[in-house]
């Protein structure tokens, strides 16, 4: 795929619903997704001139911008939670530095985000990654700049870790 | 095989749809529960910003126009280099060079789609405007020569002279009113 508007109607089309599934599991409700699914598009349509195809794949490049734009949402909105969540009793096992989790664990709209909310913020990355965008581990290893065989283990382990939250319900 | 890569044979059998039925139940509620689809007022926001964006980076229509005319022109004068290069010399009254006017029809070929490229993109406008206004603007007064001398070629190089410069002012239009 060539850089483009014309062809990023249809990169825009093809990677819509897998951006989408990756930033739902990222945030507490869906209309934060929304709003950040639409972010990731303003800003690849900004740079799809300067996308290069010799450099990866086009749904890797689209999926590294969705990050991004999760890591800016959480900057701007980790401020705005409620200042009661470190003290709400849930992030019991769960790292004391990970805001994110503990507003997922919180505040998730549906049972998947409060399931994930459980997890590291690695953990939940690489299950969004597998099971949201369903890219394959030596994608994620990419993105996340590390072997494919990290990438599967770190997948191994944040299933379960799930799987010991679901048995704790 | 390890644990970690029967797992992620297992996620990618759930994910293709061709998961067991007595498989793990964390994956295939995992992914059903990560399988929902946007909201279709989500994705018609979207892609109506992708559609005011490839709008955006479409060339007005008088750019466009001039900028196909001065690519159809400079296909033809390579063209006629080639077809009836006798005929061309005959007429400015030097000898024909059969090699020089391929190579030169060549080269006109090349200035062509770099003219024509302002016709596809607004973005690709600067690059027709730099390659093909100076070319067509210096083959227009080289063509001064041949007024009395040539008639076909005078025409030929005034054409390219004022395409040349049109094509400049219309490049410089569009952006003001892309502008605005």
């Amino acid at each position: 795929m060539q850089p483009g508007t014309g062809g990023f109607a249809e990169v825009y089309a093809e990677h819509v619903t897998p951006v989408w599934r990756y930033v739902r599991l990222r945030v507490p409700a869906d209309a934060d997704a929304e709003d950040v699914t639409s972010q990731v598009f303003e800003r690849a349509i900004r740079s799809w001139s300067g996308y290069d195809g010799t450099r990866g794949s086009v749904g890797g490049w689209l999926m590294g911008i969705a990050r991004h734009t999760v890591a800016d949402w959480w900057r701007r909105h980790g401020r705005e939670l409620p200042t009661d969540l470190a003290a709400s009793g849930l992030g019991e096992g769960v790292a004391d530095d990970d805001p994110e989790g503990e507003a997922l664990r919180r505040l998730g709209a549906d049972e998947v985000r409060r399931r994930l909310g459980h997890l590291t913020a690695r953990e939940r990355e690489a299950l969004a990654l597998r099971f949201g965008s369903e890219l394959t581990s030596p994608q994620i290893a990419e993105l996340l700049g590390i072997t494919p065989s990290a990438a599967r283990m770190l997948v191994h382990r944040a299933v379960g870790r799930l799987r010991e939250v679901m048995g704790d319900e | 095989m390890s644990d970690d890569e029967l797992l992620d044979a297992e996620i990618a059998a759930v994910l293709g749809g061709t998961g067991r039925p007595d498989g793990d139940p964390t994956l295939t509620w995992l992914a059903a529960s990560a399988r929902t689809t946007p909201p279709p007022d989500l994705v018609a926001r979207i892609g109506a910003g992708v559609r005011r964006r490839a709008q955006r980076d479409r060339p007005g229509r008088l750019l466009s126009v001039v900028a196909l005319a001065l690519a159809a022109v400079f296909v033809s004068q390579a063209i006629g280099n080639v077809v009836a290069g006798d005929w061309i010399a005959e007429n400015i009254g030097e000898p024909n060079g059969p090699h020089a006017y391929f190579e030169g029809a060549l080269a006109l070929m090349a200035a062509a789609a770099c003219a024509a490229a302002a016709a596809v993109r607004r973005s690709w406008a600067p690059v027709s405007v730099l390659s093909a206004s100076p070319l067509a603007v210096s083959l227009g007064l080289h063509g001064v020569g041949e007024f009395g001398v040539f008639a076909a070629g005078a025409v030929l190089h005034t054409t390219e002279g004022v395409l040349g410069i049109l094509l400049a002012w219309a490049w410089w239009r569009d952006r003001r009113r892309s502008r605005t």
